[in-house]
């Protein structure tokens, strides 16, 4: 009986053992396992998954995601790579890249004959003293989301060209009953002020947040202008201080209901407008002048890394997956099923009819700016969270743009 | 003769008694160590999976937190890190977003404290008289805590919306009453977070002084009604004194809980509008961890571990004092 039992013992600890080594296993059916960690869930990235193992048969990738907006991928891969678990292919947000080449995990994909397809603005993003470490094959922008049968009611039918005429359109809006023209979530507060500053940075060599960052500027030089022209919202009544209080589901709950005219939005926005049987568009972002060439905020979208540290088969099959998403057949996967629009010289994206005017303006041309890019890497998300939290200050009417702008170099000098 | 030549006897007798007596009160004392010993030692191994637990999960990341706050580790590699000293603390000093964090801290802490054990304790004596439907009462109060903080923020943001469709402001519409900006003002703001918090937690609170309460004797009550004690005497000099234990560790579990608040706040207002009701830990995460300045957020917990240690040990010591006192 003891006997028995001792042999019971014995097999199932070796079918344990057995389990966790095929676990572990890179090849225990003779397949290639290639880890993947990425900043969207499973559901929408297993279509793209099943695509790749069906053309690769000797290939199995592993997923695995987190929980969390951006910011939350952010700190679990910064945590992966501090104890030493980082994916054997995995998103590299551009706010990051400078930190993974620094510590060595980000592969040189320069050379590599998938980087051929990549969009110039995208490689440029993903570059770093001249070697391009992520591939990123998609790129957003914001856009102004705008319901047509309200704008109608002032006798409108796009978003005007300049942020006066704007203005004036929401005073309209207002004039004609609609209670709510223009809302902006307290966590987006002053998107447009990007579009502007993107605009004045392309004549220059420096991007303006870049002088900051470099401290050639301040945000108390540079950006005062820019937030007292946005002020004009509250001052000209068309918005209110309650933005300070609304999140960005409350804001897009606002419009789809068909209560709120013009939000900040962008592609993503498309599908829940068009269940909510919206009559809607997306416009441009309204320049501060006549002429001025239009920008918007918006940036290449993360790219895929391949870890340096693997070798051998592994980097052949994360070499073949990064062949396939930047792929025609990947590349329209992406789109269907992350919402993501491609940018890439290998495949034109079929556009919703609705994001039309942003696509032409903004990602055809790369007329995009994302400030935080400009700023030192230690520090950015800290400085962006606190210029929505001195933006809440000047809409409740606590402190005036300048004030908010010489915060904000208080706040940058904390962090340096 | 015989007396002398017993009295020897007679007196061995008693003697080898008392030897003998005193030799099994060696073994006893022997034994009861051995007892005491083996308890300990049980004691002990019930301990040390407990023990384990904390020194992996709080003593060993406390004393890394400690390094790191002397280096510039910013999350990647600590092989790159430099020894930097005291540079990180002096770096949260100069940071006014932590300031305001830290006083909303306080506020939220001390608020919800005094709010929670002034109404879980007359909450839990109601609880605690036999009235139609109390088990229904008692589960209903005790469900209120059952969510957790972030869920119950991102659904009091809808109830507490500044905007006329906001669930609050469409009854206050229906009254005549213009919509209240509820989470755009940082008064008002600040009064939501605290007053979720004591919604929220209330309940669970009263359970705990409820267990304590239904552990006095009965007898108390009735010898004091005979004596014609009122039921306020009754609350005052009974249950009170005898509700000290209860609200010693309610008061710690409410000190520490409100030190370290985060998910609440931040689903519920992300810490503003402005910095109105930003907290600690929001500014650890966002101003070091978040950050990849795993130097600055360390210096910030061990800064903030240091304060919380010096309030709860005050706290435990004002505790003591009154039960002495009351005993």
């Amino acid at each position: 009986m003891k006997s028995l039992k001792s042999l019971i013992g014995a097999g199932v600890a070796v079918a344990m053992i057995a389990s966790l080594a095929a676990c572990g296993s890179s090849s225990a059916s003779g397949k290639t396992e290639l880890s993947f960690f990425a900043n969207n869930t499973q559901d929408l990235y297993q279509p793209i998954i099943d695509a790749f193992e069906k053309k690769n048969p000797d290939i199995k990738i592993k997923f695995s995601t987190t929980n969390g907006a951006q910011a939350g991928y952010q700190q679990t891969l910064q945590t992966r790579i501090s104890g030493g678990q980082l994916a054997d292919v995995y998103v590299a947000p551009p706010e990051q890249l400078n930190d993974l080449v620094k510590n060595g995990v980000a592969k040189d994909l320069t050379d590599e004959s998938f980087m051929d397809r990549i969009g110039d603005t995208n490689k440029a993003q993903s570059t770093i003293d001249g070697k391009v470490y992520s591939m990123s094959v998609t790129a957003w922008t914001n856009a102004y989301a705008y319901n047509k049968d309200l704008l109608a009611k002032a006798g409108y039918d796009t978003i005007p060209e300049t942020w006066d005429e704007f203005i004036d359109m929401l005073k309209a809006l207002k004039d004609a009953g609609v209670d709510k023209p223009y809302l902006e979530p307290k966590a987006g507060l002053g998107a447009l002020v990007e579009g502007w500053i993107g605009y004045d940075s392309s004549k220059q060599s420096k991007s303006i947040d870049q002088q900051i960052g470099d401290g050639d500027s301040t945000f108390a030089k540079s950006y005062t202008k820019y937030y007292k022209e946005w002020a004009k919202l509250f001052s000209a009544g068309v918005m209110g201080s309650e933005v300070t209080g609304l999140a960005d589901d409350q804001v897009r709950s606002e419009f789809a209901a068909g209560r709120l005219a013009v939000m900040p939005s962008g592609y993503w926005d498309v599908k829940t407008f068009k269940d909510a049987g919206l009559n809607f568009a997306f416009g441009r972002m309204p320049m501060l002048h006549k002429g001025d060439t239009p920008f918007a905020p918006g940036s290449a979208d993360s790219g895929y890394a391949i870890n340096a540290k693997i070798s051998g088969k592994k980097l052949e099959a994360a070499e073949s997956f990064l062949d396939f998403l930047s792929s025609e057949e990947g590349l329209k996967l992406i789109q269907d099923n992350l919402g993501l629009i491609p940018a890439t010289k290998n495949y034109t994206p079929d556009i919703d009819k609705t994001f039309t005017e942003p696509y032409d303006l903004y990602l055809k041309t790369g007329n995009v700016y994302l400030n935080t890019l400009g700023w030192p890497t230690s520090g950015r998300s800290a400085l962006r969270a606190e210029t929505f939290a001195q933006l809440q200050q000047v809409a409740l009417g606590s402190i005036t743009p300048a004030q908010a702008t010489a915060n904000l170099d208080t706040k940058l000098k904390t962090l340096s | 003769m015989i007396s002398a030549s017993v009295s020897p006897k007679a007196g061995a007798a008693p003697a080898r008694a008392i030897g003998l007596d005193r030799n099994l009160e060696a073994i006893h004392a022997k034994d009861r160590k051995r007892r005491n010993l083996m308890e300990n030692l049980t004691s002990v191994r019930f301990l040390l999976p407990l023990l384990a637990v904390y020194i992996v999960i709080v003593l060993i990341p406390f004393l890394q937190s400690i390094v790191f706050s002397l280096t510039d580790y910013d999350g990647y590699d600590f092989a790159n890190a430099k020894f930097v000293g005291i540079a990180n603390y002096q770096a949260i000093f100069q940071d006014q977003t932590l300031l305001a964090g830290l006083g909303f801290t306080l506020l939220y802490t001390i608020a919800t404290t005094v709010l929670i054990t002034a109404i879980a304790l007359p909450l839990a004596v109601t609880l605690n008289r036999k009235f139609f439907g109390r088990n229904f009462a008692r589960s209903l109060f005790f469900f209120f805590s059952v969510p957790s903080m972030a869920v119950l923020g991102l659904v009091w943001q809808y109830i507490f919306s500044p905007l006329g469709t906001g669930a609050v402001n469409t009854v206050l519409g229906k009254l005549g009453i213009s919509p209240v900006p509820w989470l755009s003002d940082p008064t008002l703001a600040k009064f939501c977070v605290i007053f979720i918090a004591v919604w929220a937690q209330v309940g669970w609170h009263a359970t705990l002084y409820l267990a304590y309460l239904q552990a006095i004797p009965a007898d108390l009550y009735e010898q004091a009604s005979v004596d014609g004690a009122t039921r306020g005497q009754q609350f005052v000099h009974i249950t009170l004194p005898q509700m000290v234990p209860a609200m010693g560790v309610s008061i710690f579990m409410l000190l520490t809980g409100g030190l370290k608040v985060y998910d609440l706040p931040f689903t519920l207002t992300t810490g503003g509008p402005g910095n109105a009701t930003y907290t600690v830990t929001q500014s650890i995460i966002v101003t070091g961890i978040g950050s990849g300045r795993y130097g600055v957020g360390s210096a910030l917990g061990v800064m903030f571990f240091l304060c919380c240690v010096i309030l709860v040990a005050l706290q435990q010591i004002v505790t003591s004092l009154i039960e002495k006192r009351l005993s």
